[in-house]
């Protein structure tokens, strides 16, 4: 090696391919990356509302000690549906459930009982505590399959961004030590997903997440992939930033380097927004790609 | 027939058909001629800060495509640099060449009738440099129940709304936005 590339390797931020936090906040600035914010809160306003005006639905189910630890449920009509489990997104720091009805209107249409989880957001919990909610979700789901229409064989899961991330830890998760069967969630799709989260200890983030050395390590589904784990359809913008694809690219290789299977779809055309507002119709490519992707699992 | 120039504010045009879950990949000029109540259009320029190549290489080679078929469509591409100011996009430049290109469009005479497709303030003193020049204004624009008033319009002759299905209309591929119908 010779002194200049010693040098840049010691300049590296830990865990990272960069040398300065401003480079990190470039890949993950996204609200401030638009030139305008507005549509994006119009299409969420109209289709959410739309969601639950056209579709059945138990909203506010309590599953957790937090009061944001609820459950919004849209049961399938007939009974034995496969449930599918969304988890949203907001960089642990924002959004509700409520933002996030519209997935219900792709996925309805195909027969799904949609559950839309929540929880209390970062600074007011940590990663752990999001986790640990999601996991609540998942266990809430299957026990309580056949009131929701669902079948609890047929149990997925789907998050979005922070909630990729969320989805990730959900694939990795040993479920024997939650009190059902390991095998209890059948596939898992990380859409838009951050899996090593070391970058975010560098990033304007890092104030509201206070990560540490331990919840890093316990929070990226990266370093704890286990023996036995579903089967993931890893998806993202085909526009997302380098660090996005770098990120999904290293876990897939890692997912499959384990023994396990990592489908892998980037949208065509399709950006951290764009893509995930394809969940709100049944023919789009996402929900297409999805649905495939389960029936096969 | 009336003679009408259009500037088209690109950006956040952009957003709002992509945000709201529409597609880029449409016939523009059929929608601008549309939003002109189908005046004579003498000019089309789509003024936008371009995507840049890092950290979005994709959506920069994507956005360089679309702008290709706009202007294989009759419309004048003008491209501003965006300034990164930390890890925010700044679109430098668009507003000064929308309101350069309006007044020195309107000074020698290559419109009658101007309309901008924008919701951006800023063109406010240049729209009335442009009435005060004997043109007349018209603006059209897409509407956001957080945010409905355009300031634009207080300054205009003719404020249309675009609507969601004026967009669909004129989609050539690419996403459409959930139905809004019962299931």
């Amino acid at each position: 090696m010779r002194p200049q590339e010693k040098i840049q390797e010691v300049r590296l931020l830990k865990g990272t391919p960069y040398t300065r936090p401003q480079e990190i906040d470039l890949q993950f600035d996204l609200i401030n990356h638009n030139w305008d914010n507005r549509p994006a809160a119009q299409f969420l306003k109209r289709y959410n509302a739309h969601a639950r005006n056209v579709l059945h639905s138990i909203q506010d189910i309590r599953i957790g000690p937090r009061n944001e630890e609820r459950l919004d449920v849209f049961p399938a009509p007939e009974p034995g549906a496969p449930i599918l489990i969304f988890v949203h997104g907001g960089w642990w720091r924002g959004g509700t459930r409520k933002d996030w009805s519209f997935p219900a209107l792709g996925f309805s249409p195909r027969g799904y009982t949609v559950v839309i989880s929540d929880y209390t957001l970062c600074p007011h919990v940590t990663v752990p505590d999001i986790t640990q909610a999601t996991r609540a979700a998942v266990v809430w789901a299957y026990e309580n399959a056949e009131a929701i229409n669902g079948n609890r064989d047929r149990l997925f899961l789907a998050g979005h961004s922070a909630g990729g991330q969320q989805a990730a830890m959900i694939a990795v998760t040993d479920w024997t030590r939650h009190g059902i069967p390991a095998d209890a969630v059948k596939g898992v799709v990380p859409l838009s997903a951050i899996f090593d989260m070391r970058v975010f200890q560098s990033c304007w983030l890092q104030p509201f997440l206070q990560l540490t050395g331990d919840t890093v390590q316990s929070e990226s589904a990266l370093f704890n992939i286990p023996d036995r784990a579903p089967p993931i359809l890893i998806m993202l913008g085909e526009e997302e930033s380098i660090e996005f694809h770098r990120q999904a690219e290293v876990f897939a290789e890692a997912w499959r380097e384990r023994g396990h299977r990592a489908d892998y779809f980037a949208v065509p055309g399709e950006d951290h927004s764009t893509a995930v507002f394809m969940l709100g119709s049944a023919e789009s490519p996402v929900c297409e790609r999805m649905a495939a992707f389960f029936e096969s699992c | 027939m009336t003679r009408t120039a259009v500037y088209v504010d690109g950006g956040p045009f952009m957003d709002a058909v992509r945000q709201m879950g529409m597609s880029m990949d449409m016939d523009l000029m059929a929608l601008l001629k549309e939003l002109a109540s189908d005046a004579d259009i003498v000019a089309a320029h789509y003024i936008t800060a371009e995507y840049p190549k890092f950290p979005y290489p994709a959506k920069h080679r994507n956005e360089k495509q679309r702008l290709e078929k706009f202007a294989s469509q009759g419309i004048t591409i003008h491209c501003c640099q965006p300034q990164i100011i930390g890890s925010i996009f700044v679109d430098r430049g668009v507003e000064a060449l929308m309101t350069t290109s309006l007044i020195v469009d309107a000074v020698t005479g290559a419109y009658e009738t101007a309309l901008i497709v924008s919701r951006r303030g800023e063109l406010s003193p240049a729209i009335k440099a442009v009435k005060d020049l004997g043109r007349t204004i018209e603006v059209a624009h897409f509407k956001y129940d957080l945010d409905p008033v355009n300031p634009l319009d207080a300054f205009a002759d003719k404020s249309t709304v675009i609507t969601i299905d004026q967009v669909i209309a004129r989609r050539i591929s690419g996403p459409k936005p959930p139905a809004l119908t019962s299931i």
